[in-house]
C-alpha cells in the first residue's frame, strides 16, 4: 500500500498516516481481515517516530477501522470508513453554502485547492 | 531512459563466479577419490555383500558386490552435482555463484551418504541407511562448503560511474511534491497450500528416516517446516533507500535507489520463467521471489539482471520507486 506524508504540511503527521489508510479502504484495496504493516515497518519506510504511526494506528482504531492486538498487530475491522460518510456530508454542507452565497464551481474548487495547498 | 551507467572495468570483467563453478565441479571427483581410499583401507573388514538401497522399513532392499557399490557411489558423487555445473555453466554469471554453492553441497552431501553408509558395513550387521556419524559431519560440511562456494562466486554489482541518470518519459511515477515522504509496503506469499506441499515434500523422508531411528532427525523436520513456512512469504517495501524484499532475518534482495534504472509491471509465469516458486534466479540472471502467476514489479537494475516480485499493486510500487529514484539523479 502506497504511503505518503509531507513534512511541510500544516497537518499533523499522525493525521496524514491514518489518511494513507482510510485512502486504501476507500479505494477497496484493503479488506476486512486484512493486516496492516507493523507500526515500526511504517516508520522505518516514512522515516517517522514510531509513536506517530502508534498515534494514527490509535485513532484509526477508536474510529472502529482496526483492531490492534499484542502479536497480531494492527487488522482491519471495517471498511466503510465513518470518516468517508462526514466528509460526503460536509461537502453536500459545502456545496450548499456556496450556492447560497453565490460562490460558482470555479472559485469553490479554488478555494479548496488553496487550501490543500496550505 | 539513458544507457545505464557503469563503468567499463567493473562490467564483467569478474571471473569469481566462473572459478567458483569450476572449483564446485572439482568438489565431486575429489569426495570420490577420498571415499575410494577410505573403501581401499576398509576393504578388508567389509561384508562381501554391501546393501546398496533401503526400504521404507529402513532394511537394506537390493544387495551389491564391492566393486558394484563403490562404481555406483563413484559415479553418483562425482556426476551428479556435474548437472548444477552445467546449468551454471549455460546461464547467466551472476547465476554462477549460488548454483556453484549447491553443487559443491549436494556433491559433499551424497559423498558422505554413499561411501559413509557403504564404509560403515560390517559382516553380521544390518547396514544403516545414514549412520549418524557420518550424518552430522556431513551436513555441516555440505553447508560449510555450499556457503563458502556461493560467496566466492558472488557477482559484486558494478561501480557507477556517478553520471546523473534520467527515467524513461513514459515510466510509471507519481506526482507529488518533493517534499512528500514516499513509500510503499505489501508482500508476496505463496497460498496456503502451496506452502503445506512444499513443507511436506520437504519434510516427509526426513520424518521417515527418523521414525525409522534417528528419532533426532524430527527436529530437524520441525526446524525445516518451520523455515519453509517462514520464508513462503515475504515482505516488500520501496522507500527512500530503495526496494527491499525480506522474509524474517532473511533479505531476499535489495535495490539501492541509485541501481534502480526503471521500476515497471510485467506478467511472470514462475515455472516458465524461474522453474518453480519462491526465492528463485532465471536464467539470465533475474532473480524473483515469484509466489504466483500475473501480476508482478519488475525492477530494472543498473548493470545488473531485474529483480522480479509478484505483488498486487505493482503499478503503485513501480511509480514509487521511480518517483523517489528520479530525485535522486
Amino acid at each position: 500500500m502506497l504511503w505518503q506524508v509531507d513534512p511541510t504540511s500544516s497537518t499533523p503527521l499522525h493525521v496524514q498516516v491514518a489518511a494513507c489508510v482510510r485512502r486504501e479502504m476507500a479505494a477497496g484495496r484493503l479488506e476486512r481481515g486484512d493486516r496492516l504493516p507493523s507500526a515500526k515497518e511504517v516508520a522505518g519506510v516514512l522515516d517517522v517516530n514510531l509513536h506517530t504511526v502508534l498515534r494514527a494506528y490509535q485513532s484509526l482504531r477508536d474510529e472502529g477501522l482496526i483492531d490492534l492486538r499484542r502479536g497480531r498487530g494492527a487488522v482491519v475491522t471495517a471498511t466503510d470508513p465513518a470518516a468517508d460518510a462526514r466528509l460526503r456530508s460536509l461537502v453536500a454542507d459545502l456545496v450548499a453554502e456556496a450556492r447560497l452565497t453565490g460562490t460558482t464551481r470555479h472559485d469553490l474548487t479554488r478555494l479548496i485547492e488553496s487550501e490543500f495547498q496550505r | 531512459m539513458t544507457t545505464p551507467a557503469v563503468t567499463s572495468a567493473s562490467a564483467g570483467a569478474d571471473r569469481r563466479p566462473t572459478h567458483a563453478l569450476v572449483a564446485s565441479a572439482l568438489v565431486g571427483p575429489l569426495l570420490t577419490a577420498a571415499g575410494l581410499l577410505l573403501t581401499y583401507a576398509v576393504h578388508d573388514r567389509l561384508p562381501a555383500s554391501l546393501a546398496l538401497h533401503w526400504g521404507p522399513d529402513g532394511r537394506p532392499d537390493r544387495f551389491a558386490s564391492l566393486t558394484e557399490a563403490v562404481v555406483t557411489a563413484s559415479l553418483m558423487t562425482a556426476l551428479l552435482p556435474m548437472l548444477f555445473v552445467v546449468i551454471g555453466a549455460a546461464w547467466h554469471p551472476s547465476a554462477r555463484g549460488p548454483l556453484a554453492g549447491f553443487s559443491g553441497a549436494v556433491a559433499v552431501f551424497l559423498g558422505g551418504l554413499l561411501f559413509g553408509s557403504l564404509t560403515s558395513q560390517r559382516p553380521g550387521l544390518v547396514a544403516r541407511v545414514f549412520p549418524t556419524v557420518w550424518l552430522v559431519p556431513t551436513l555441516v560440511l555440505a553447508v560449510a562448503v555450499g556457503v563458502a562456494l556461493w560467496r566466492w562466486g558472488h557477482l559484486p554489482p558494478p561501480a557507477l560511474d556517478g553520471a546523473p541518470r534520467h527515467l524513461r518519459t513514459g515510466a510509471l511515477r507519481l506526482d507529488v511534491p518533493d517534499t512528500t515522504r514516499l513509500a510503499w509496503t505489501g508482500h508476496a506469499a505463496l497460498p496456503d497450500v502451496g506452502i503445506l506441499l512444499v513443507v511436506l515434500l520437504a519434510v516427509t523422508p526426513l520424518v521417515v528416516v527418523a521414525v525409522l531411528g534417528v528419532p533426532w532427525l524430527l527436529l530437524l523436520a520441525v526446524a525445516i517446516a518451520a523455515l519453509l513456512v517462514l520464508t513462503g512469504s515475504a515482505r516488500v517495501a520501496v522507500d527512500a533507500d530503495g526496494l527491499r524484499v525480506t522474509s524474517l532475518f532473511l533479505t531476499w534482495s535489495r535495490v539501492p535507489l541509485e541501481r534502480v534504472a526503471e521500476a515497471r509491471t510485467g506478467t511472470v509465469s514462475p515455472l516458465r520463467e524461474f522453474g518453480g516458486y519462491g526465492w528463485r534466479i532465471g536464467k539470465d540472471g533475474s532473480r524473483g521471489f515469484v509466489t504466483r502467476s500475473g501480476e508482478a514489479l519488475v525492477v530494472e537494475r543498473v548493470g545488473e539482471p531485474p529483480v522480479v516480485v509478484t505483488v498486487d499493486d505493482a503499478a503503485e510500487a513501480a511509480a514509487v520507486l521511480n518517483t523517489l529514484a528520479s530525485r535522486r539523479s
